[in-house]
């Protein structure tokens, strides 16, 4: 009888967690670009780079709207890397991130920030 | 026993439990934190604990291709100690001529370690075609000498009475086996599934020589792998370990009773 409890009590687990993961999965980073001075910076480029078990490998970028905010869809990578630039601007330093599933939905908590090129 | 010494007795035992436990406290720790694991000085408790670790196993290497091939090969293994144990033992509780023999030569082979006998099981196993496969992954962990044993104590507790009385009825000696010595060794059963289970479970030479595909190693052939990939990580590899530990211990607890009565079963008369 233990054994039927501790299975059923697994696949109702893992079968919510299948649920949760199918209904947040897209791949959606949303995110806000920052000038120096914490304006937002409109144009300015983000770059996506996937960190694999050995190296980054950069898959795909977008540009920032008049707000500073970007959108990345459809990226799965766990385990991802984001640099945003800005010709004349700077860029902002490489930032890894995690996200607990692959295509997980996420809002980054910090802006990126432009640093001047020195 | 006295109050002050079962606090005594108690206190020690909690001393030594700790002991015990700090080496998996430690992995687990690691596994949650990715801490160095020669910072000095150590912190005792976790900092900044975060999943991320047992995230990159899953998803850097194949977890789930390996962890079928584990559980299919255990099933396997579990499955071939009870029958092939049981059956060996039942007819070591028979009285024939050489049965002390028999006994002395197993107890004897006990003696020999698996390294020394695994060219001719490699030799077996490529003469029966079973290289590179799940049968011949479990084929060496099939009949184990010590459940064997576990399973002739149990029987022999059984009074002949009974035996006598199944095969009165008519039962063949097989289903006596089944309907009679098996129900009434609840406890030889579970010690046979934890042992098989776990050896199957951690073994690792076997299958480092008998596997070619990438595809079917098992997980403690996938944590070499991953050893060899991640040796700076300590925090995924410690992650690898926890999810390579818990199946075993989650069986362990599920039948940690059964295991110690069928350890000790036979251990004392009457």
């Amino acid at each position: 009888m233990r054994y039927l409890w501790v299975a059923a009590a697994l696949l109702l687990l893992i079968g919510g967690c299948n649920v949760w993961v199918a209904l947040h999965d897209d791949g959606i980073v949303r995110g806000r670009v920052v000038l120096p001075d914490g304006q937002p910076a409109a144009g300015a480029t983000v770059s996506f780079w996937e960190k694999t078990l050995t190296t980054l490998e950069r898959r795909t970028a977008t540009e920032t709207g008049a707000d500073g905010g970007f959108v990345l869809t459809g990226q799965p990578a766990h385990h991802f890397a984001l640099q945003a630039e800005k010709s004349g601007l700077g860029a902002s330093p490489r930032t890894l991130f995690r996200r607990y599933f692959r295509g997980q939905n996420l809002v980054l908590d910090e802006p990126l920030r432009l640093r001047p090129e020195r | 026993m006295r109050p002050s010494r079962a606090a005594a007795v108690h206190a020690t035992l909690a001393a030594v439990s700790v002991v015990m436990l700090m080496p998996f406290y430690w992995v687990l720790k690691t596994s949650l934190t990715g801490e160095n694991i020669f910072q000095y000085p150590p912190a005792l408790l976790p900092r900044a604990i975060h999943p991320f670790y047992y995230v990159d196993v899953w998803y850097y290497i194949p977890f789930v291709r390996y962890l079928i091939n584990s559980v299919i090969v255990s099933i396997i293994v579990v499955g071939g100690n009870l029958v092939c144990n049981a059956l060996a033992a039942y007819a070591l509780t028979l009285r024939f001529r050489g049965k002390r023999a028999i006994i002395a030569l197993l107890l004897s082979c006990m003696l020999i370690p698996f390294q020394a006998t695994i060219i001719p099981a490699y030799l077996i196993t490529k003469e029966l075609h079973l290289l590179n496969s799940y049968l011949g992954l479990a084929l060496p962990l099939c009949s184990t000498i010590v459940c064997i044993f576990v399973f002739k104590a149990s029987f022999d507790a059984v009074p002949r009475s009974l035996i006598d009385a199944a095969r009165i009825d008519g039962l063949a000696e097989w289903r006596i086996i089944r309907h009679v010595m098996l129900p009434l060794s609840t406890g030889a059963v579970a010690t046979t599934v934890i042992l098989s289970f776990i050896w199957s479970w951690n073994s690792f030479l076997w299958p480092l020589i008998v596997i070619r595909n990438p595809e079917m190693q098992t997980l403690p052939l996938g944590l070499s792998t991953f050893l060899s990939y991640m040796e700076n990580t300590t925090g995924a590899l410690y992650a690898f370990c926890i999810m390579v530990l818990v199946p075993g211990i989650g069986l362990f607890l599920l039948e940690q009773r059964r295991f110690i009565d069928g350890l000790t079963s036979g251990a004392t008369k009457g």
